[in-house]
């Protein structure tokens, strides 16, 4: 979905994206780690009908990139920066009753 | 333990919070500035200190202005907290903010809320889609993160940040197959009564025309007179349907960038049930303030393209009104920071000269009260634009009330994305002046925070208390 215009970068940290190492740049966001690096086309589920979302705004006002960051969910993913060894997921919250 | 009573508490590091900020603390007062990144900039100036050669050679220098901007903060002496989001402001200077997962409660005696500005958001058929986004947004993807897009590129939409995006874009070799201008014709006619201010300005204005033919040739193909748009995919974008004039454009892409130009950020002045007033040109709600930024509020002042859109230069020249109001306030000498304010205001008169003419010529154009009934007006509630129809026609003729029957507005992005063209739509339906209505009540917090975070997070009794004992 997106590439990163500089491909060399020495410093770097390793996050999970779903599970999956990615090796993302230092003080990249979690947005660039889903979408960029770790190659996503969406982050997480509507909260109604539960159809596919992307980050739209990236400044942290259209509150469509929520994903799970270390288990806690509705982190803006645009806003977050990576940790090492910090554990991503696309979230799959909605609105229903179970 | 950090100090928690500061002479002031500046809202956001772009241009006119870093204005703002400097003027206080070069007139000696104790000001801290909250910021949601991790280094100073805003959204114009984003990632300003760090950005590669590469980047930055691209973005040119109106982008690398802000490295001056950003230097005097660092010299001033003003404190600054990165990676801290603000949730709530109040009209005697409580501010609570989150930082690393914790919450705390500070007061300023004056507050400078300069959060900017957004995209503006215009609803079309499959524009939840992944794959559609700002193009602003990618913009801001690239400056923060240096990425850019995979893939062909399809741009949609109008207004300057359209065409400066279409130039970075073919400049870091990203293939923009089609530029859609939504400009709509006929803008000429109302914007050239306000060209002779304009031409004050001439060489900003002759900067904007080769803006224009830059992105011209930056583009695979340029089509204008665009009469709608629909994005198309299975859980992502994989078609873009664009009607012009008579033709209707089918084209297979899994990146469509879309802008409408952009509209003051008013989530705290809302927040703080601030006067608003409607600007009808730009369509959108703007704070009430004087000429020095001050709200209705005396404490809160409100700077930069969230007070009014008025760009980068103005903005750091209204957060600088603001820091010398605010100085004034506390106590620094008022003829010397009168004699300030004077060139300050003479400077943004200037700046502001060729405003009409620009605002004017990529106004908003597409009426929101005429989205088509089956698209989803607010993205976080997925209500659509024919079931607010259906409920104002039943009675719910203000924003507030909607919101209690349909839950639009009550999604986490608080009405951000929906507000105006709510707005829109119930005065047209009810045939009301959208100028006299009220946009719906934002509370705080306004942005997310966990209840555990809230539970634990400190108030100001308690730091105060800390901070006397330590």
């Amino acid at each position: 979905m997106f590439r990163p215009v500089i491909s060399e970068n020495s410093n770097t940290v390793i996050v999970t994206v779903d599970g999956k190492p990615v090796n993302v740049a230092e003080g990249a966001t979690v947005t660039a780690a889903l979408m960029g690096y770790g190659e996503h086309k969406d982050c997480r589920c509507s909260f109604v009908s539960g159809e596919r979302r992307a980050p739209y705004c990236h400044m942290g006002v259209c509150h469509e990139c929520l994903v799970k960051i270390d288990g806690k969910p509705n982190q803006q993913a645009c806003i977050r920066v990576v940790e090492e060894g910090m554990q991503i997921q696309q979230q799959a919250i909605t609105e229903a009753v179970k | 333990m950090m100090k928690v009573q500061w002479d002031a508490i500046v809202i956001g590091a772009g241009p006119a919070g870093l204005a703002a900020a400097s003027t206080i603390a070069e007139n000696g007062f104790d000001v801290l500035v909250l910021d949601e990144q991790r280094s100073p900039g805003g959204q114009i100036y984003k990632n300003i200190e760090n950005q590669p050669e590469q980047i930055s050679s691209i973005l040119g220098k109106d982008y690398l202005y802000g490295r001056k901007l950003v230097q005097r903060f660092r010299d001033c002496g003003a404190s600054y907290l990165p990676q801290s989001v603000v949730w709530k402001v109040e009209k005697d200077g409580k501010v609570c903010y989150s930082r690393n997962g914790q919450s705390l409660e500070i007061q300023g005696k004056r507050i400078v809320i300069a959060i900017g500005a957004m995209e503006r958001p215009q609803p079309f058929e499959g524009w939840t889609l992944p794959g559609v986004m700002g193009a602003g947004a990618a913009d801001s993807f690239l400056k923060g993160d240096g990425m850019v897009p995979t893939g062909p590129v399809v741009m949609a939409g109008s207004g300057p940040i359209m065409l400066v995006v279409a130039n970075h874009m073919k400049r870091l070799g990203v293939d923009v197959t089609h530029f859609f201008d939504t400009t709509s014709s006929g803008v000429l006619g109302k914007s050239l009564p306000h060209l002779p201010a304009a031409l004050k300005r001439a060489p900003y204005l002759a900067k904007g025309v080769g803006i224009l033919a830059s992105a011209y040739l930056s583009v695979g193909s340029y089509h204008r007179n665009v009469q709608s748009i629909k994005a198309e995919g299975k859980d992502a974008l994989e078609t873009v349907y664009i009607k012009t004039g008579r033709k209707e454009k089918i084209i297979n892409t899994s990146t469509l960038l879309v802008h409408e130009g952009i509209i003051p950020r008013t989530e705290f002045s809302r927040q703080l049930s601030l006067k608003h007033d409607w600007d009808n040109v730009q369509r959108c709600w703007y704070p009430n303030l004087d000429e020095n930024g001050r709200s209705g509020a005396k404490n809160i002042f409100i700077s930069g393209d969230g007070a009014f859109v008025h760009g980068a230069v103005a903005a750091e020249l209204k957060g600088a009104l603001s820091g010398i109001a605010v100085s004034t306030d506390l106590g620094a000498d008022p003829y010397r920071m009168a004699r300030t304010r004077l060139q300050i205001q003479r400077a943004l008169k200037h700046e502001l000269s060729p405003r009409p003419f620009i605002d004017n010529m990529y106004p908003a154009s597409h009426k929101l009260s005429e989205i088509a009934d089956s698209i989803q007006v607010c993205r976080c509630e997925e209500v659509k634009a024919g079931r607010i129809r259906e409920l104002v026609r039943a009675g719910q003729t203000t924003p507030e009330m909607v919101k209690a029957v349909s839950r639009v507005g009550m999604g986490p992005c608080q009405g951000r994305m929906c507000s105006c063209a709510v707005s829109e739509i119930i005065a047209s339906e009810t045939g009301s002046d959208i100028a006299g209505s009220t946009p719906h009540n934002i509370r705080p917090p306004v942005r997310n925070i966990g209840l555990g975070e809230l539970a634990n997070m400190k108030l100001l009794p308690q730091n105060l208390l800390e901070e006397a004992r330590s």
